[in-house]
């Protein structure tokens, strides 16, 4: 079977996207509620967190080369089928909490009369439909969607112009701020983090020696656009109004007031989210599909359909929208960062370990020599 | 009732259309077959108003705990 490829420029936009487009639901809620007019500064600090350690996983990646085939059914350790697990327990994770939160959005502000487990069927038969095709056509989807959310998010400062009021940035600092600026980290940080995702997806790139690079930048564009938002979110609406609102950049855009008969733009930009969005989900539901083979040894998608349907009912593990929203601001936070270090405590053992092999093969080959 | 009606359609259309690759690989049959009496598990629990959530409850009460302590500190 041949290996699919992806370029760097689209391992920028699946990383950028992977981190942006869940990040937005509600999270600036939570982060605006404890650190306050000070959170602008919270998306810088954890940027310094989050490239440092993506830069400790992805630091020299000729060594990575090595570890190209590690999803592949060969002969497998027993740290493998370790790392296995942890990273198909962190996706799937990810893949309940933000189904149920996508889902929650659309029944909650779009289709308020459509039952949510429709919603969840029928996202889910478009989820197959596009990991059906392979991390190729997923990640030039996400290159089109990721580039015109861009394009939106940065104009964002511009149609909002005459709603930003900078006093709301004031006052700078604080008695708490510092201790405050550290909750909110505590709390973006696992969800800025999911860009070790490149775990997994490093396999697909070539040439690999742009691991580092692309990885970084698609970091960097997620981290760009999230400072827009959240500063938008603190100038346009102040801290009082984003931290009740449950979905905070939906009240952002419903601000935009161009002129009189352009009032319902905030549908506009709704539908070009949902795209990245769904990007973001059939990314991870491949590589749910993908991890799964490797457990059973098989390469097809047969079972990708019963798989995605059983995925899609774990809506209902969730009893309503608050616990939905206590799960991503309180549980993930601790979970995550559990998960998150475990995958790349692991990940580093792998790769310091086919390293020593080959050093050691290197020696011995020079000594017959 | 809804979704245990439209989850059966939906795998029942999907084998018809791939029923003759999965005769051919028996183990692929197994695999297909197990998921989907899952599924179906699964959506009959639901119908029946099996506490699902308690999964869930669970973490909220525990690792959720952690992460209020710490911004309480």
């Amino acid at each position: 079977m041949k290996q699919e490829q992806i370029s760097p420029f689209q391992l920028t936009c699946l990383i950028g996207n992977f981190i942006f487009t869940g990040v937005l639901i509600s999270v600036p809620q939570i982060l605006v509620e404890i650190s306050k007019q000070n959170t602008w500064i919270v998306i810088l600090f954890t940027y310094i967190l989050t490239t440092t350690f993506f830069y400790l996983i992805c630091r020299k990646p000729e060594k990575l080369e090595k570890l190209k085939s590690l999803f592949n059914i060969d002969k497998r350790t027993w740290i493998k089928k370790v790392f296995f697990s942890v990273l198909s327990m962190y996706l799937l994770f990810i893949y309940i909490r933000d189904f149920r939160a996508f889902t929650s959005f659309i029944d909650g502000i779009l289709l308020p009369d459509t039952p949510i487990d429709i919603i969840a069927l029928l996202t889910t038969l478009t989820l197959i439909y596009i990991s059906l095709t392979g991390i190729e056509v997923i990640s030039r989807v996400t290159v089109i969607h990721f580039i015109t959310i861009s394009i939106v998010v940065i104009s964002l400062p511009f149609l909002l112009l005459n709603e930003i009021q900078l006093t709301n940035l004031l006052p700078f600092g604080g008695l708490h701020s510092g201790a405050e600026i550290l909750k909110s980290t505590y709390i973006f940080f696992p969800w800025m983090t999911e860009a070790i995702v490149i775990v997994f997806l490093f396999v697909f790139l070539h040439p690999i020696s742009h691991l580092n690079k692309a990885g970084i930048i698609g970091i960097s564009c997620g981290f760009f656009l999230l400072f827009i938002l959240i500063f938008l979110n603190i100038t346009v609406l102040g801290v009082a109004i984003t931290s009740e609102a449950t979905y905070p950049n939906i009240k952002l855009i419903q601000q935009i007031n161009l002129t009189d008969f352009l009032d319902r733009l905030d549908l506009v930009i709704e539908v070009v989210w949902i795209p990245t969005m769904l990007c973001k989900v059939s990314l991870l539901l491949f590589a749910l599909n993908r991890l799964f083979n490797t457990f059973r040894r098989k390469d097809s998608d047969f079972n990708l359909v019963p798989l995605a349907l059983l995925l899609s009912l774990t809506i209902r593990l969730f009893k309503n929208n608050i616990d939905g929203i206590e799960y991503s601001f309180f549980t993930w936070p601790t979970k995550g960062l559990l998960l998150e270090l475990i995958i790349v405590f692991l990940f580093l053992i792998l790769k310091r370990g086919k390293s020593d092999k080959v050093k050691k093969m290197s020696k011995k080959y020079d000594g017959i020599n | 009732m809804q979704i245990l009606l439209i989850l059966i359609i939906c795998l029942l259309i999907y084998f018809l259309k791939i029923r003759k690759l999965l005769l051919k690989d028996k183990q692929e049959r197994r695999w297909y077959l197990l998921l989907s009496a899952l599924c179906i598990m699964l959506a009959i629990a639901l119908m029946l108003e099996f506490p699902l959530y308690v999964v869930t409850s669970f973490f909220n009460y525990t690792l959720g705990e952690i992460t209020k302590q710490v911004i309480k500190i």
